[in-house]
């Protein structure tokens, strides 16, 4: 019951947020120069059916009856239809979910298992000489642009090697199901999930190192090691757990930057996802589309920390929903 | 299992295998950048639907790339058709054996109800039919259309919309429709071409197969898809990995491959010529761009084969007159822009009363263009050449839309830009005439105005060719444009196929831009 | 910060190697940028050379499609990226200053309405409304820095505002805004400059975003077309990815140079900054076992003392600096006893008991001493006692004969495990075959004694009183029944009336069950009613120990008397120790003299310069003061007011 209203609390917090999205969106793209009556029509339309199409888009509105018809159509869960294929963005942009959510899960899996791994290892001895390169080596991770390494990635393991695809989510005329469907796909992803993780994962070393360490410097855990457990034990048991919340909260707050490196790496590697979706959207000035995937954007990002509160209290007792 | 037995096994399978790959129906798998939005094409423009729809429907007169052998239109559902000596009437015969995938005959009913309703619902292919006054059915097989005026470029132009938006419905289906959005063969179509409709589901291929009773004959290939690939390397790497055997154009690789691919022997380098140029377009209305003087010395400031050596790897050809080589017959090959001379170029510059000041520079350009990977390859240098010559020129890159509204308000200095000179020399008056929908430069000239719109009335050919050298020679003289390059499309072809559209085997052939009737698959 | 404090952080940078070099590529790269225009270089611009040539002599890094050099491109990116990397910092920066000081400032309504907009603002993608403003608006450089900017702000904003709330609250400021400065003249002079450190540390690192994003757009195609940034030569580097790889590795490399250069510049000055990030935690170092004396009983003699301690020393090491937190500390615990060891705190007395059980921190080390257990030597020479290839013998010993109570409001319990989780795997660790069943009703046996009510066993730490989890602790430490517990601060934080009820209870239990007990407190009074014998320790050392009737009597150091003298009152009020000036003495290396003696009102020259001896003044009663028997002899003064 109070979960349900401290969600129910949580979820009128994100109107705002909502509101400033949506507005901000509609606001920059009608500040913007250019016309999209004339992608809708075609360069060469009549002056006649330019003027209908505009009509049927609403673009011939006041500006603030084109906000709020937007507004009203987007709080009826419409977020109209894309310019370039007629279909109901909500649909253009579910259908791009799932590759993404599989790209971006599969890295973010990866870089927080080794990230947590590794700080943890490394955790034991804070200051020693193996602390201070992996901490120089992960810094360095993160300071590499995603996209160079994608490409640094295809020279070597596609065009060098030519052990894995290059681009793609599957093969044309490749198996369309079954397991040797999934090994298709899982032999598209390994490049551009092994580039994203390998991004993300230095930030995961450093704060698990940060974090385990702190914790090891607990009272609580004096207590365990005096109690008896073994180092292992303490680590595993003990320290762990209260460790990964920071990473948890830092997870829920990196969505937004996750999707970023998504939309780099899905460019790269020609991933159908939801980040390539908006690239070519917004070289279109597919309206709708843009401001239908900023919506979606921001409520994943908004939703994502939700969803770190939430798992945040369930590791955490002290937290009270 | 002794010997014997196994030979005749093995000779048993080898002749079962042989009438297996005999029997084999051949597919033809094509990529194309965008999904289809319907399978009706005749009310929007629809890029992903093109190729689809003009392999199920027909055409009343069409073109393909033919048209850069010298072929304006030829007849599709129309066998052949007459112009009156004063130009206004055109009578076109229809074939007689066409019939629509449901079995029903195509007539010339179906024609006038096409072209009808797309006229009362201002569709886009209205803008082609904007000088008819009357389109009447004599008999079954007879059309008569009336212009209003006579225009020699209305065949040409409607065949070379025929390709987009020019599909001829069947009208005892689409009768009770309002127009062409609805109804139940929006996207299940039922047309007189090639290939029957098999399948099609959102976000997936779009199936077709051989029609047994297309009137030109059953095509070689039996089964036609359309897979949508928005991404070149993807589509480049399928095609490497031998998954189709042709890549369009619209996945050109990088010029500079061209050597290396041209090395492989399973593969066919397509380049293709157009009836379009690459050209920059100058805005007459700002200064210094408004003085001949300065014109002209950009023109000889210019290096094509410098371009086409840093920007096309030395395979794209200059275009040095008013036109493109595929108009053979119409260009006039007696003017020609200034050949290159940077030297003389800057005395141009310092006898027009621009000596370079302070830094160096005379005065300063922006230069745009459409978002078209050839016209950045042509700016990116262009900027470099004009800064040799004391210009001071900067790239200003918008998205296509902004880009063309820019256009259309004059807001440029100078523009790459592509000109369109076929299939009918008409194609002038729509760049250059005074108020053409593609004259962004301002430019204006009563003369030019008069020879082309009389020049596009004469039904002698002999006769308008001397009126369009005349208004080629005035384009040189005045300047508001500067032609680079002919324009060329580079595809690739698996070796063993042919009569793609891009291809000289399948000029004439393949019924639209987009059509495979004429393709041949190994063996066949 | 002043300038000692910048001097401090100062050092702190230049002796991290790391920082250094980090520090000389940033520099490298400024210079570069400021001096390309007058290297000997080909224009960047100029596609005057053979394309697609491959690295060579002639050009270093080869030349790209359009025969331009790539060297001199990349240097001239370097400028590029500084612009926008310091561009778009400055700006986001300063607006998030502004705005951040207004918020925190100001307070109230502006203030709600404000930090719920940097909210709102840090949750949505940044680059993707930078994408979007720059797709839309066209691409520019100019443009490129404000919408970097624009997204960024909240960032330096959040900072400053919680600065600004702690800082407003200073008496200087206070001081200054009643002196009739005005708010803005206030916030520039002296809440701006105090909240400037960390934003400069986050200023690093959003100028390498800064670059990662303007690069991201780039390689997106949205890219400035005008300028050669390092991001549109991978973009153009890309086509070209099988003729030319060098067109896209170079660029790449020297922006991972650059922005890695600037991140671990970030990060030496965030160390610098806060010293103690770097060395705190971690687990305990391996300390290789010494076998037991020869000559040592193989059976526990139970006539020998349950603790004794001989010369133990503790030394904590935080970066180059040796703080002796235990200096020789040595005293023996009959069987059944009760020892009081009582200081100030931060003079080691915690140490103490951590370096006994052996649980030190990890940056702590025991260079000394030897303790035994029963008779039986647990440590010697500093290290481990184990029979050969064995486990150290502190290891059966913890919990099981030997268990410490901590301070339960210092975070002694798990705060994410429930009491019942804590304390059966306790029991059940060295009690294998215990059931859980088993291990329960034994936790409910201690729980009974000591007064917990049994449904407690399934609450958090956090839901209970403070007194209740104290006495959790003591229930934790007694699950066992051990020999020997220490109690360290047991009451601390705890209000009196509690207090007294946990000493008690640790009294009553004591007596009871026969536990031998060290009690650690700051307070005489706690230790006076519980135990036989106090210690009291000053800066690592025991400078008297004696009878709890005799310390209290005839106190032989002056510092045992400064402490009686802090004792509190039987109206319950406290006097704190403000009859001691100075701060508490902390050992950092080899001491002349004694080490109580800067604030000692009775200390002379001798004192000053010769280290105290241990002056026996009674048999069992021992003073580390040079005038330990006339300190006995002196009356003591009234002890409370």
């Amino acid at each position: 019951m109070r979960l349900r209203r401290y969600v129910l609390f949580r979820v009128l917090q994100l109107v705002p947020v909502a509101l400033v999205v949506i507005v901000l969106n509609f606001l920059l793209i009608h500040l913007a120069p250019g016309d999209v009556a004339i992608l809708l029509a075609g360069e060469d339309a009549d002056p006649t059916y330019m003027a209908s199409v505009r009509a049927a888009y609403g673009l011939d509105l006041p500006f603030h009856e084109q906000l709020l018809r937007y507004l009203g159509q987007v709080l009826t869960g419409d977020l109209g239809l894309s310019y370039r294929s007629r279909q109901p963005v909500m649909d253009e942009l579910m259908a791009r979910v799932p590759a993404t959510l599989m790209l971006v899960g599969t890295a973010l899996v990866i870089a927080v298992t080794v990230g947590v791994l590794v700080g943890t290892l490394i955790a034991r001895r804070p200051g020693s000489a193996v602390d201070s390169v992996v901490s120089v080596l992960s810094i360095s991770l993160f300071s590499i642009p995603v996209f160079w390494l994608g490409l640094m990635l295809i020279l070597w393991f596609a065009v060098h090697l030519r052990w894995l695809p290059s681009s793609g989510m599957g093969s044309v005329g490749g198996p369309r199901e079954g397991m040797a469907m999934v090994m298709d796909v899982a032999r598209h992803m390994i490049l551009p999930a092994v580039t994203l993780a390998t991004v993300w994962v230095g930030q995961y070393v450093r704060l698990a190192r940060t974090s385990v360490s702190e914790v090891l410097a607990e009272n609580y855990i004096v207590t365990a090691r005096a109690v008896g457990y073994g180092e292992g034990t303490v680590l595993l048991s003990h320290a762990l757990r209260n460790a990964l919340l920071p990473v948890v909260t830092v997870l829920g707050l990196q969505i937004g930057l996750a999707l970023t490196g998504a939309v780099l790496t899905e460019t790269v590697f020609s991933w159908p996802g939801l980040g390539r979706l908006i690239y070519e959207a917004i070289l279109a000035r597919d309206t709708p589309i843009i401001m239908g995937a900023f919506i979606i954007m921001s409520f994943t990002v908004a939703l994502a920390s939700l969803a770190t509160d939430l798992l945040y209290a369930a590791l955490d007792p002290r937290v009270s929903l | 299992m002794n010997r014997m037995t196994k030979g005749i096994a093995t000779a048993i399978l080898a002749v079962w295998a042989g009438a297996a790959a005999a029997q084999q129906p051949v597919t033809l798998v094509v990529p194309q950048l965008d999904e289809p939005r319907t399978l009706s094409p005749n009310f929007a423009a629809d890029t992903g639907g093109y190729s689809p729809t003009s392999n199920i429907y027909s055409h009343l007169v069409t073109m393909d790339w033919g048209v850069v052998a010298g072929t304006p239109a030829y007849g599709d559902l129309a066998e052949r058709w007459e112009t009156s000596a004063d130009g206004r009437t055109i009578t076109f015969h229809l074939v007689r054996n066409a019939t629509f995938h449901d079995g029903k005959p195509v007539t010339a009913a179906d024609v006038k109800f096409t072209f009808d309703t797309m006229i009362r619902k201002r569709y886009p292919y209205a803008a082609f039919l904007r000088a008819v006054e009357e389109i009447r059915t004599p008999d079954d097989f007879t059309v008569v259309v009336t212009l209003k005026t006579p225009d020699m470029s209305f065949v040409p132009m409607m065949a070379q919309a025929a390709g987009w938006t020019g599909k001829i419905y069947p009208k005892h289906l689409w009768e009770g429709q309002d127009g062409f959005e609805t109804g139940p063969h929006v996207n299940n179509p039922i047309g007189s071409g090639p290939f029957k409709f098999v399948r099609w589901e959102r976000g997936g291929p779009v199936e077709l197969e051989a029609y047994d009773k297309y009137f030109r004959g059953r095509p070689k290939v039996d089964r036609l898809i359309f897979r949508r690939i928005t991404d070149a390397n993807v589509a480049r790497a399928d095609f490497d990995a031998e998954r189709f055997p042709y890549l369009p154009y619209d996945y050109a690789p990088p010029l500079a491959e061209v050597p290396a691919l041209q090395r492989d022997r399973s593969i066919k380098v397509v380049f293709t010529p157009s009836h379009y140029s690459r050209d920059i377009q100058l805005n007459l209305r700002r200064a210094p761009l408004d003085n001949i003087k300065v014109r002209e010395a950009l023109a000889t400031a210019i290096d094509r084969d410098a371009i086409s050596r840093l920007g096309f790897q030395g395979l794209w050809k200059p275009a040095v007159h008013a036109n493109v080589d595929t108009q053979t017959d119409w260009i006039n090959r007696d003017v020609r822009y200034p050949a290159f001379d940077r030297a003389k170029a800057e005395r141009m510059l310092d006898e027009a009363g621009l000596p370079r000041r302070e830094g160096g520079w005379r005065f300063a350009v922006g230069i745009t263009g459409p978002s078209y990977s050839d016209c950045k390859s042509i700016t990116e240098v262009l900027v470099q050449q004009l800064r040799q010559v004391g210009i001071n020129a900067r790239l200003e890159q918008f998205d296509q839309s902004t880009w063309f509204r820019r256009m259309q308000e004059g807001n440029f200095d100078i523009s790459c830009y592509f000109t369109r000179y076929g299939p009918d020399p008409d194609a002038y008056r729509e760049h250059f005439g005074t108020g053409g929908q593609r004259n962004f430069m301002g430019y204006t000239n009563a003369e030019f105005d008069q020879l082309g719109a009389k020049a596009v009335t004469l039904t002698n050919p002999a006769e308008r060719v001397p009126l369009y050298k005349q208004m080629q020679a005035m384009l040189v003289r005045d300047m508001p444009y500067i032609n680079l390059f002919n324009e060329q499309k580079t595809s690739l072809v698996r070796a063993g196929w042919s009569g793609f559209p891009a291809e000289e085997s399948g000029y004439d052939k393949s019924v639209t831009w987009f059509g495979y009737f004429g393709v041949v698959p190994p063996g066949k | 910060m002043n300038r000692a404090r910048v001097e401090v952080v100062v050092r702190h940078l230049i002796r991290n190697p790391v920082t250094v070099v980090a520090g000389l590529v940033v520099l490298a790269a400024v210079v570069i940028a400021a001096a390309v225009p007058w290297l000997a270089l080909p224009d960047p611009e100029a596609m005057d050379f053979v394309p697609y040539s491959p690295p060579s002599a002639e050009h270093w890094f080869g030349t790209d499609n359009y025969g331009r050099d790539l060297f001199s491109r990349i240097l001239w990116g370097t400028r590029v990226a500084l612009v926008v990397a310091i561009g778009s910092s400055a700006l986001s920066t300063l607006l998030g200053i502004v705005l951040g000081s207004l918020s925190g400032y100001h307070g109230g309504l502006s203030d709600a309405i404000m930090s719920r907009t940097f909210d709102v603002f840090l949750l949505i993608p940044t680059f993707f409304l930078v994408l979007l403003i720059v797709a839309l608006f066209g691409a520019s450089l100019g443009l490129t820095m404000v919408a970097i900017a624009m997204t960024t702000w909240p960032r330096s904003a959040r900072i400053m505002r919680s600065q600004v709330l702690t800082l407003k609250t200073r008496t200087y400021v206070q001081a200054a805004l009643a002196a009739g400065a005005s708010a803005p003249q206030v916030l520039m002079r002296h809440v701006v400059p105090n909240g400037l450190a960390p934003i400069v540390t986050d200023g690093t690192i959003l100028m390498g975003l800064a670059i990662l994003t303007e690069a991201g757009l780039s390689f997106l195609g949205l890219g400035d077309q005008n300028t050669v940034s390092w991001g549109r030569m991978i973009f153009e580097g890309q086509r070209h990815l099988r003729l030319a790889p060098w067109m896209s590795i170079f660029p790449g490399l020297s922006m991972l140079l650059l922005v890695g250069a600037l991140n671990l510049l970030g990060d030496g000055l965030n160390h610098a900054l806060n010293p103690q990030l770097r060395t705190r935690g971690g687990a305990p170092r391996h300390v290789p076992p010494v076998p037991p004396p020869a000559d040592e009983p193989t059976v526990e003699d139970p006539a020998a003392p349950m603790l004794d301690v001989r010369g133990l020393r503790l030394v904590y090491r935080i970066g180059r600096r040796e703080i002796r937190a235990v200096d020789g500390v040595s005293f023996v615990l009959p069987r059944g006893g009760s020892l009081g060891i009582v200081g100030e705190s931060g003079c080691g007395k915690s140490s103490l008991g951590a370096a006994l059980l052996q649980v030190i921190p990890a940056n702590a080390e025991l260079t000394a001493g030897e303790v035994r257990f029963g008779g039986r030597a647990i440590l010697l020479g500093g290290r481990p006692v184990a029979e050969r290839g064995r486990r150290p013998r502190i290891r059966d010993l913890r919990w099981a004969r030997f268990s410490i109570i901590f301070q339960s409001a210092m975070n002694a319990l798990n705060p994410v495990f429930t009491v019942r989780r804590q304390l059966v795997s306790a029991y059940r660790r060295h009690r294998p075959d215990a059931t859980p069943e088993a291990a329960a009703a034994r936790v409910f046996e201690v729980f009974d004694l000591i007064g917990i009510p049994r449904q407690r066993i399934d609450s958090y730490p956090h839901e209970l009183s403070g007194g209740m989890r104290q006495r959790v602790m003591i229930a934790l430490a007694l699950l066992l029944e051990p020999d020997m517990v220490i109690a360290d601060e047991p009451t601390t934080a705890l209000d009196v009336l509690i207090q007294d009820q946990i000493l008690g209870e640790i009294d009553a239990l004591r007596r009871r069950l026969g536990v031998t007990l060290i009690l650690i407190s700051h307070d005489m009074g706690t230790v006076a009613e519980t135990c036989d014998r106090v210690a009291v320790m000053y800066a690592g050392q025991i400078v008297e120990i004696a009878p709890t009737a005799t310390i209290f009597e005839r106190p032989a150091h002056p510092y045992t008397r400064a402490l009686i003298g802090a004792l509190p009152s039987l109206t319950g009020a406290r006097r704190a120790l403000a009859s001691l000036p100075g701060e508490p003495f902390v050992a950092a290396g080899d001491v002349a003299g004694c080490r109580f003696a800067p604030r000692c009102g009775h200390a002379t020259d001798l004192c000053r310069a010769t280290t105290p001896p241990s002056v026996a003044v009674a048999p069992d009663h021992a003073s580390l003061c040079h005038f330990a028997d006339a300190m006995v002899a002196a009356p003591l003064p009234e002890a409370t007011a």
